[in-house]
């Protein structure tokens, strides 16, 4: 049979691809550019200066601040979203108006609204669920100094992230990447407006829904935390990000159980609908291999010692030169101890190692190398 | 970044990411949308794209984002409108070096019971096996695209080499 070069021979052959996007294609993607590009841009001061004379004649000094936002609906005209901006002016939008600060940025929710046909920018996942929430935010300094335009070079220094979370649902499961999320920002007189967008959080309403705002690009257990026995999540205190969480005020009589369900079902267990039952029977067998493999391997004694972790929470082991750094969230189910787990294979075909975590009921990780049984 | 370097990441790398969108994906109208989407995403986070740090690996991991959160719509269009697999005749241009013609029907035969079973693999070995030998990325920059440690690619790449090199010594 193949010798290992062979293999690879074989394998970068039979893998790699000839093919190349057609003129056409490309034509149409580049459209696509140009077009996105000028939808994302509009900064239209014209309205924010007009706001701004009226309000300095008629305002206080202390409600000034709150009054110098745009209106969501001002917002999606800004970003040139008619449609969203008459759904955002209805009496099925939320006004919330709400500002919390953390670190460096006030954020504020501005208003909410769910629905069917909503915005003038389609989006392919609505092509599966149709109702879709957009939400704006702003975002200020809070020493009231201006956000970077988006022409200036410091702009996107700072990244933000804006995800609904839902009560009961792992914070880095269940958000705006996983619900088919996305986002259009413009900035006016230093003042960022996000619109993001997802699919319907309605359903959930019922449950509790928070919307995160924070710095960063990701949700992770560094800027939330997850209280697995009652659901709630809580902004992580020791993060270093800034970062706050609003409670999403939504009418209850638009919770759908059911439908809520079936939606988390297939977003926990995507490959369900891809890869029907026999396929991922046979997928599963794979993935025990080396747990068989290894099932009377030989523990190397001086091998085992508790896991280390670094700054963001990844636990670290290091043995004989071999390291592995990882997420536990990933490795352990809820409530799984007493359980040596596979973090990682080592070594060619002649002597391999395996890495092994475990967790104990007091939430402490060991990690040990075992080698192959000969 | 403005639509001149746009352009210049679609002509640099625009192949690169087709081949790979069009391996995972095993279907022309599904790897057009992705390859588009792909860059339309990185239009988005284009502040992000810095163009010494492995602009291809990032483009690669947001097919790979859109491909993981688009599932669900790629399962309806299937079920909807199954559509034809990709033509790999059409697709391959292979060489290799073997010098008869019996031989060279041999190869591509194997080379086709490669690309059959590894589209059978679950998605957790087929991507960082269509990104190691199709898009040509190295382990690191696969674990970092998949923010997975560089022992779990490695272990990955090894279970799904394991499955192809059976397959091949029954066939």
């Amino acid at each position: 049979m193949e010798k290992y070069e062979q293999l690879e021979q074989l394998l970068s052959q039979a893998l790699s691809s000839t093919d190349e996007p057609s003129e056409a294609l490309n034509h149409k993607l580049k459209c696509r550019l140009i077009e996105n590009k000028s939808i994302i841009k509009p900064v239209r001061k014209r309205i924010a200066v007009a706001l701004i004379a009226v309000v300095v004649l008629i305002m206080s000094g202390s409600v000034f601040a709150f009054w110098r936002l745009l209106s969501p609906k001002q917002v999606a005209e800004n970003l040139g979203d008619e449609t969203l901006a008459k759904a955002f002016d209805s009496e099925d939008a939320i006004q919330i108006n709400k500002s919390m600060t953390s670190g460096d940025f006030t954020f504020t929710l501005m208003g909410i609204t769910s629905g069917k046909n909503l915005s003038d920018l389609t989006n392919s996942a609505q092509d599966i669920h149709p109702d879709r929430t957009y939400a704006v935010v702003s975002i200020t300094r809070k020493d009231g100094s201006p956000m970077p335009e988006i022409s200036d070079e410091s702009y996107g220094q700072t990244t933000f992230i804006v995800s609904p979370l839902i009560k009961g649902q792992k914070p880095w499961q269940v958000n705006i990447f996983t619900m088919n999320g996305g986002y259009s920002e413009c900035i006016v007189d230093g003042i960022i407006y996000r619109i993001i967008e997802c699919d319907s959080i309605e359903m959930f309403a019922d449950r509790g829904v928070y919307l995160y705002a924070g710095t960063g690009s990701f949700i992770d257990n560094q800027k939330v935390s997850y209280n697995e026995k009652t659901g709630e999540i809580t902004i992580n205190t020791n993060s270093k990000e800034a970062g706050v969480l609003f409670d999403l005020p939504l009418d209850v009589k638009k919770a759908d159980h059911e439908k809520a369900e079936k939606y988390l079902k297939e977003l926990l267990n995507p490959e369900e609908l891809l890869n029907p039952a026999p396929q991922s029977t046979t997928n599963n067998e794979y993935f025990t291999d080396w747990d068989d493999e290894f099932a009377d391997g030989i523990v190397i004694p001086e091998s085992i010692k508790e896991v280390t972790y670094d700054e963001n929470g990844f636990a670290c082991y290091e043995y004989n030169g071999s390291k592995v750094k990882t997420d536990l969230n990933f490795l352990f189910k809820e409530g799984e101890t007493g359980i040596w787990k596979i973090v990682c294979v080592n070594g060619d075909e002649n002597e391999k190692t395996v890495i092994q975590f475990l967790k104990n009921e007091s939430g402490v990780v060991t990690g040990r190398t075992v080698k192959k049984a000969k | 970044m403005d639509n001149m370097e746009i352009d210049s990441l679609v002509v640099m790398y625009g192949k690169a990411v087709y081949g790979f969108c069009l391996r995972l994906a095993k279907n022309k109208d599904i790897a057009d949308d992705l390859y588009q989407e792909t860059f339309l995403k990185a239009l988005e986070l284009s502040r992000k794209i810095d163009k010494s740090n492995n602009p291809k690996g990032f483009l690669i991991s947001i097919a790979v984002g859109l491909w993981k959160n688009n599932c669900r719509k790629y399962a309806r269009r299937q079920r909807l409108a199954p559509e034809g697999e990709l033509n790999e005749d059409s697709a391959s241009g292979f060489v290799c070096d073997s010098s008869t013609p019996e031989e060279i029907v041999i190869f591509r035969e194997r080379c086709a019971v490669i690309r059959n079973e590894a589209d059978k693999l679950n998605d957790k070995l087929r991507i960082p096996l269509y990104m190691y030998y199709t898009a040509e990325m190295s382990v690191k920059d696969i674990a970092s695209a998949l923010r997975i440690p560089q022992g779990t690619v490695k272990s990955r790449l090894h279970k799904a080499r394991k499955i192809l090199k059976n397959v091949l010594e029954v066939y």
